[in-house]
């Protein structure tokens, strides 16, 4: 009997050897995914993911280091100016929608009308941004004294109104843009990967404008917000999201070759970024001012992003989505309420809407990793690298059994599973602080135990979502034809009251005991108790109220079968139907 | 077979994935409407019901939702001024929201900010309304926290309670004032105390603003970048005073606790406690970056003077925490960089977790800071103290970090007058001299039978006693910027058998006379002064800090050093002259025979240095000749101002003898032209090709 009968390792290593070979270009019978694919995605999912986990670390926000260290902004100018731009933004969305939806296929009237629209956009925010109105400084109207009494947080009516004039100015840009390139690059590349063929290379050129333009050196502070928001509004029109990764998800209409991807090259892919998260924090300490040091914006994030944006570039091109849908020129048209009640009618988005309501009563919490690593063990450098690694990878090995974890459990039981030990697990944080949380060893090596158990149980309900998140994607197609990704946001508009709320809750616990944008408050024990265990209760309550809504989902394998088959059928028929009319289609997919 | 074995499957599994075997028969005509079971239908390109109904509900709830979202964010930022709560005792301040121009404020009445918005200007249109039904009682933690503006507060005569932590992350709090009449606390010159000064519970983290406003360095140091204080690199010389005046502080003999947070970010660089003291609070001289002299004493004559003049009263004064200190609680000196000398008396029983942590670092290729921790008591008796994790400071040693050695049994350091550094010809280097005994003369020139040679780079601390130095016939190697912080200097005597320096009424030069070193700073033959016409060059910080009016330079003069009239106030007049024979005598006298003078730098002159005549801010008028090939930055940056009534002041113009091109050739140093630090950062008028008068 031959080792290969006997399924001996190295019979099986042999016929999985021959397998690659023989479907190494061309996918196995059932399947649609070539191995070759699965290498590109290896390389191309992550090289994209260093290259977004890079640019987390450069954004107009309190916490990046280049406004924490050099440009010096008080963490509530960035609030102010968000909400300065609040208004007008629920508009740009609104619009955004309908453009996304119908994948920048708009009729030819509505095209017209929102390039006028973008375009004028464009010269008043030209205007406001670049014109000064010295009346501004000297008006007694109350609404304009009350802008310039918050001069010394860097604001004054006059640069809100060129704070304004950036925003308005940026989305006519970037409305352009969405229209422009979508039409141009959907046909081509898929809605997933089109954006990085038009903004990788503007990106790259942006990231190192950031780093070497002395901005932060303008010694006016209300001149320095209004120029730094300016250019980071020009730095962010240009994305690079994680579209590799989400173009992966819908890799193939089935979906055990879906979660096969998911599993293993996407997940491996990590790595990569894994690598560098452990090689960055000693150069970072080699820095002569660490993470203070301008060179990490000028030298080791250009670097570290410009590399793999530019691989990212070279795979992309090698996979492609495989959502079965009609060809672009008879897909569905979407219309602004079609959109709007279509998402409403989609059961499976509510039930994730009341979930994330919930679990906002986490907003606002501080990183306890961060608290552990940096204030309870004064980690830094390689130790700090090796602890942050050991603990994310915690999570690689249940993950990579995920195909099995998942054949023998649904969703509703892994969703309500992760609830409870996120319970469990910060319910013991919260102990070793009250309890343990003099004995600072103690205390610490508790919370890590516990949190590296917590992310081994966390991968895998999180690649459950993933998956549910991309067959509601496939179920929304059912329902209205689209995908309905970006008019999905409505539920946010409704969330919206009640998340800020909840998310007011926690920063004024915190502010109580202390925290503030000085973080060195953590270094004294009580307030660090308070500030950790405090939150963490409220979150605790959340875990566990949301295992409610889980008890309400229904939407098993059948279903989703049944919803694919639907998909193929539409595509077939309305792709029949045009080659028996003579048109010219593209973009489909039947499967 | 394989149906089989996916039936089994089907039958064992019901998860996400596992394999399911239906098929639908969907209709070429019914792609859009085809309803699964258990889903609702699919609802494309066909009208809704109700529509316009749908569409009234959904607008109406989407406006409540958008302006409930941009209500609560609005909240988010915008908080009353002031906070109160009444409580048993009266009312408790809980919270204080800067509208960011209250840079004082009473602390006494529950308070309410009015805004006049008929004032324009933001530091103008408002008041604060007391409510004096409403006294405050106490000041709950973090009230103040990470407060920006703020500089001095006034407690007012019925606060009972603070809490040490009220005034965390303040940092533009310059004094804390309390009111006589308060029982409770009570402050020695804006820090905070307790009412018998058992207890310091605050010293604002910008006391040294107030300090460098009372010594009059107001102008001359500012925060740099990171907010701390900024001590240029170049005036290594002038930070000796700056030290003494601004970053020391003497702890009356009172004191027993030094509160949570006290000196929390503090700039202190020496800190002088008593043997009283009995407890160092968590966090207590947290992250003092410059704190490098931490001292204590037996006793004290000092009452409560609290700066460096206090320093003259202290007795038994040595190196380390006091003997008599119990506790130390967690971080309480953590960060404190620049300490380089730490040690713990037998009298401690507790020390907290990373009390000393990060004490020691890695600077290039050596380590700084506490490369040891020295211990009074001996390794047994030291076994007996709770500690907390991580007391022991660690420092980088290649992959993993190592801990600092702990020396038991350690004595505690006395001050030495004297300390020399044996070089390889057998002769002595003094490298640094504490005038411990409040002399008034100062010889060096040999000790234990050694000649001494040479001096260190910054040998003497701070020094007002000194009136006198002598240098021996063995000394060579000078520089000149060793006798910077000499402030009672009146006259240095060269040892006639020297063969490189020499002395001219009391002013060092060179044997030759080519170099003038060091003019005393307390100079007291006259105001007037002229440098001998053989004098090529005036030495780094030769004139710093001096009282010198009137100076006569010869035309033979080439360079003027660093810092050589660096806050030299009270220059005013600076003439060049050309004489036809050799000017020896200094003093005015000589005046007569000097030939032509000019009012000018002299003719000939080609270097002026960096800060050369910096904060020199009587001079009114100045002539660069063109000769100068090299002009420092800063060289005159602070030698004009805006005055009281507003008016410019100081070095208003600038006359140089090159033409502008020919000027910037020689590329001036950054900000070489006076500046008057006005909105518009002008700076003076500069005449090029300019005459000389």
């Amino acid at each position: 009997m031959s080792e290969e009968k006997n399924g001996g390792s190295p019979g099986k290593v042999k016929s999985l050897f021959t397998e690659i070979k023989t479907h190494w270009n061309t996918p196995r019978e059932g399947n649609y995914v070539p191995y070759k694919e699965y290498g590109s995605i290896f390389l191309g999912v992550g090289s994209n993911y260093v290259g977004v986990k890079i640019l987390e670390n450069i954004g107009f926000w309190a916490s990046c280091y280049l406004f924490m260290h050099h440009y010096k902004l008080p963490y509530l100018t960035f609030s102010i100016i968000g909400i300065i731009n609040m208004p007008l933004n629920y508009i740009w969305t609104l619009i955004g929608w309908i453009i996304n939806d119908n994948l920048g296929f708009l009729p030819k009237k509505t095209e017209k009308a929102l390039y006028t629209l973008y375009v004028s956009l464009i010269g008043i925010g030209l205007v406001m941004t670049f014109c000064n109105f010295p009346f501004l400084s000297t008006s007694t109207n109350s609404f304009i004294a009350y802008l310039n009494n918050m001069e010394s947080i860097g604001i004054n009516a006059s640069s809100a109104l060129k704070i304004l004039g950036t925003h308005i100015l940026w989305n006519g840009w970037a409305g352009a843009r969405n229209i422009f390139w979508r039409k141009k690059l959907i046909p081509k590349f898929g809605r997933y990967k089109y954006s990085l063929y038009c903004d990788t290379i503007p990106k790259c050129i942006m990231v190192i404008l950031v780093g070497w333009l002395p901005l932060y050196n303008i010694p006016d502070m209300v001149t320095r917000v209004w120029v730094a928001n300016l250019l980071f509004a020009c730095f962010s029109i240009f994305g690079f999201g994680n579209s590799l990764e989400t173009c992966s998800k819908t890799i193939s209409p089935d979906m055990r070759e879906r979660l096969l991807v998911r599993t293993y090259p996407v997940k491996l892919s990590h790595f990569i970024h894994t690598i560098i998260s452990i090689i960055i924090p000693i150069v970072v300490d080699s820095l002569e001012y660490e993470w203070a040091d301008i060179n990490l914006y000028r030298w080791v994030y250009p670097i570290c992003f410009i590399v793999p944006a530019l691989l990212t570039l070279v795979f992309a091109g090698k996979f492609q989505e495989r959502i079965p849908q009609p060809p672009l020129e008879k897909k569905v048209q979407i219309r602004f309420w079609d959109g709007i009640f279509g998402v409403l009618r989609n059961k499976y988005l509510l039930i994730n809407t009341v979930v994330g309501l919930i679990d906002a009563l986490g907003n606002g919490m501080l990183a306890i990793t961060t608290i552990l690593y940096l204030y309870t063990f004064r980690l830094a450098g390689l130790p700090y690298a090796i602890i942050i690694n050991l603990i994310s990878f915690a999570g690689t090995p249940p993950d990579l059994c995920a195909p099995y974890f998942l054949k023998r459990f649904d969703y509703k039981q892994i969703m309500i599973f992760y609830q409870l030990t996120r319970a469990l697990g910060n319910g013991l944080i919260v102990l070793a602080f009250i309890f343990c949380g003099e004995n600072l060893m103690l205390c610490g090596t508790i919370c890590i135990i516990v949190m590296f158990l917590m992310e081994m149980t966390k991968t895998i309900p999180t690649t459950a979502g993933h998956d549910m998140n991309t067959r509601i994607g496939d179920y929304q197609m059912y329902l209205s034809g689209e995908r309905l990704e970006s008019f999905a946001g409505i539920f946010g508009w409704f969330t919206g009251p009640i998340t800020s709320f909840i998310g007011l809750i926690i920063p004024i616990f915190l502010l109580k005991f202390g925290f503030n944008s000085n973080w060195d408050v953590l270094y004294l024990d009580e307030s660090r108790v308070k500030i950790i265990a405090i939150p963490l209760i409220i979150d605790i309550i959340g875990y566990l109220l949301m295992t409610i809504p889980y008890i309400f989902w229904d939407y098993d394998n059948e279903k989703q079968s049944k919803v694919m088959q639907v998909l193929q059928r539409r595509a077939e028929v309305t792709e029949k139907i045009a080659k028996e009319q003579g048109e010219t289609v593209s973009g489909g997919f039947v499967g | 077979m394989k149906k089989e074995k996916k039936q089994k499957e089907q039958k064992q599994y019901k998860g996400m994935t596992a394999p399911v075997d239906v098929v639908i028969d969907v209709p070429d005509d019914e792609i859009w409407t085809y309803q699964i079971e258990g889903l609702a239908p699919p609802h494309i390109n066909k009208p809704f019901e109700n529509f316009m109904l749908k569409k009234v509900v959904f607008t109406v709830l989407i406006l409540i939702a958008v302006f409930l979202s941009m209500y609560f964010s609005v909240r988010v930022v915008s908080r009353a001024p002031f906070e109160f709560n009444q409580n048993e005792i009266g009312y408790e301040f809980t919270k204080f929201n800067n509208t960011g121009y209250i840079k004082e404020l009473k602390i006494d009445y529950a308070t309410e900010l009015i805004t006049n918005n008929d004032v324009s200007d933001p530091e103008k249109n408002f008041t604060l309304k007391k409510d004096e039904t409403k006294p405050v009682t106490s000041i709950a933690e973090y009230c103040f926290n990470c407060d920006e503006v703020v500089q001095t507060i006034y407690i007012g005569k019925d606060v009972k309670e603070i809490d040490g932590k009220a005034f965390y992350t303040c940092r533009a709090l310059r004094q804390i004032i309390v009111d006589e009449e308060n029982e409770y606390f009570c402050d020695i010159e804006g820090v905070l105390y307790n009412k018998d000064k058992t207890e310091i519970i605050c010293y604002p983290m910008n006391y040294s603003a107030y300090l460098r406003e009372k010594h009059g360095y107001n102008d001359v140091i500012w925060p740099d970048n990171d907010g701390n204080d900024g001590i240029w690199p170049d005036n290594i010389d002038f930070y000796t005073a700056y030290k003494a005046d601004v970053l020391t502080y003497v702890l009356p003999a009172t004191v027993e606790k030094i509160g949570k947070l006290c000196f929390s970010e503090g700039t202190i660089a020496a800190l002088y406690m008593p043997e009283g003291l009995k407890t160092i609070e968590t966090m207590a001289i947290f992250k003092c970056w410059n704190l490098a002299d931490i001292y204590s004493y037996e006793s004290s004559t000092a009452g409560d003077v609290t700066d460096f003049t206090a320093i003259d009263k202290l007795s038994g004064v040595y190196r380390s925490l006091p003997d008599g200190l119990e506790y130390i609680g967690s971080d309480a000196m953590s960060y404190d960089r620049s300490s380089n000398f730490l040690r713990i008396p037998a009298s401690v029983k507790y020390i907290g977790h990373h009390a000393f942590w990060d004490t020691v670092y890695k600077n290039g290729d050596h380590f700084d800071g506490n490369e040891k921790i020295y211990i009074a008591a001996s390794e047994e008796e030291f076994s007996n103290v709770e500690t907390g994790d991580q007391w022991i400071p660690t420092y980088d040693s290649g992959l993993f970090n190592k801990k600092v050695e702990l020396v038991y049994n350690a004595e505690k350091r006395y001050d030495e007058e004297f300390t020399f550094s044996e070089k390889e010809d057998g002769s002595l280097e003094l490298s640094a001299y504490i005038n411990v005994n409040k002399s008034n003369e100062l010889r060096i020139e040999s000790a234990d039978g050694k000649a001494i040679t040479s001096i260190g780079d910054y040998p003497f601390k701070w020094d007002i006693y000194t009136e006198t130095v002598y240098i021996g016939k063995d000394v060579k190697d000078l520089e000149g910027k060793e006798f910077f912080s000499l402030r009672a200097l009146k006259n240095i005597i060269v040892d006639e058998a020297n063969e490189n320096y020499c002395d001219i009424d009391g002013v060092l030069y060179t044997k030759d006379k080519s170099v003038l070193l060091h003019y005393p700073a307390a100079y007291d033959k006259g105001d007037t002064y002229v440098v001998p016409s053989m004098t090529t060059r005036i030495a780094r910080s030769a004139f710093a800090y001096s009282d010198i009016v009137t100076l006569y330079l010869p035309e033979g003069l080439k360079e003027i050093g660093d810092l050589a009239f660096l806050r030299a106030f009270e220059l005013k007049n600076i003439y060049s002259y050309k004489a036809d024979k050799e000017i020896m005598t200094t003093d005015e006298s000589m005046i007569a025979d000097l030939g032509e003078i000019y009012k000018s730098l002299p003719e000939g002159i080609e270097r002026i240095g960096t800060d050369g005549f910096n904060y020199a801010s009587s001079l009114s008028y100045l002539y660069i000749p063109s000769s100068v090939k090299k002009l420092g930055g800063y060289s005159f940056c602070y030698n004009a101002h805006i005055d009281e009534s507003g008016n410019k002041a100081g070095l208003t113009q600038v006359n140089v003898a090159l033409s502008e091109a020919d000027f910037k050739k020689i590329k001036p140093g950054d900000h070489w032209a006076p500046e008057f630090r006005n909105e518009t950062n002008e700076t003076a008028v500069v005449n090029y090709g300019a005459e000389r008068e």
